[in-house]
């Protein structure tokens, strides 16, 4: 019975120690929220754990092309990724696409120990096209005998549009208009009040 | 009434800014 006991003990300390969360946020206010070819956007990575493992967080991007409603993984000439940690940008692993936080060979956590990290993403010319761009992040770690295994429930993602060059003038120009329009009428109506 | 008057400038001002935050979205709503 007390082994018995033991092993459900054991198995449940596992099952905690593999639970996480990851979430992928894009930082700032969203007044311009597309992303032109040539432009970044920053993203603030997020992950905790709540057991003692060896961790290490993967991100990627995949395209939504939601004139087709296909979906793929994000090629070089779509976006690059860079790792940004004191104002300075690294270039990502595997060709630029692939992000590993906290480090490459994955660091050992203990409970309540958080991860965060910021990533810069840089659409290429490949996103030319108005498409939907999401960027999928999860939480890895690695067991005794170094096999990496993804922590159950930390898939996390983030949607940004992205809009052609052209498309992205006008629509730019909008935004200026009804924001310099909007602010003046409510200034305008505040004095009034007042 | 001159208050309510204020009170639409104000209304239309902030629903002005919100269509320009919220633009991109709704021209990709529009597309998709």
């Amino acid at each position: 019975m007390k082994r018995l006991l033991l092993g459900l003990l054991v198995l449940c300390s596992v099952a905690v120690a593999q639970t996480g969360v990851v979430s992928v946020e894009r930082s700032g206010v969203p007044f311009f929220a597309t992303i032109a070819p040539g432009q970044g956007a920053i993203f603030n990575i997020e992950g905790k754990n709540t057991g003692t493992v060896s961790f290490t967080g993967r991100v990627w991007c995949t395209i939504w092309d939601v004139t087709t409603g296909t979906r793929e993984e994000a090629s070089t000439s779509d976006v690059q990724l860079y790792i940004v940690k004191d104002s300075q940008e690294t270039l990502c692993e595997n060709e630029g696409r692939l992000c590993y936080f906290p480090s490459k060979e994955g660091t050992q956590l203990n409970p309540g120990d958080k991860i965060t990290g910021k990533l810069k993403v840089v659409l290429g010319s490949g996103c030319s096209t108005s498409k939907r761009f999401e960027l999928e992040c999860a939480m890895d770690y690695r067991t005794l005998q170094g096999v990496w295994m993804v922590v159950p429930n930390s898939g996390s993602s983030e949607t940004v549009e992205v809009a052609p060059p052209d498309a992205k003038t006008w629509i730019e120009l909008a935004q200026i208009v009804f924001f310099i329009g909007g602010s003046g009428l409510l200034i305008y109506g505040l004095t009034r009040v007042m | 009434m001159k208050n309510k008057e204020a009170l639409i400038y104000i209304g239309v001002g902030i629903a002005l800014i919100v269509l320009a935050i919220e633009l991109p979205h709704l021209v990709g709503l529009l597309v998709a």
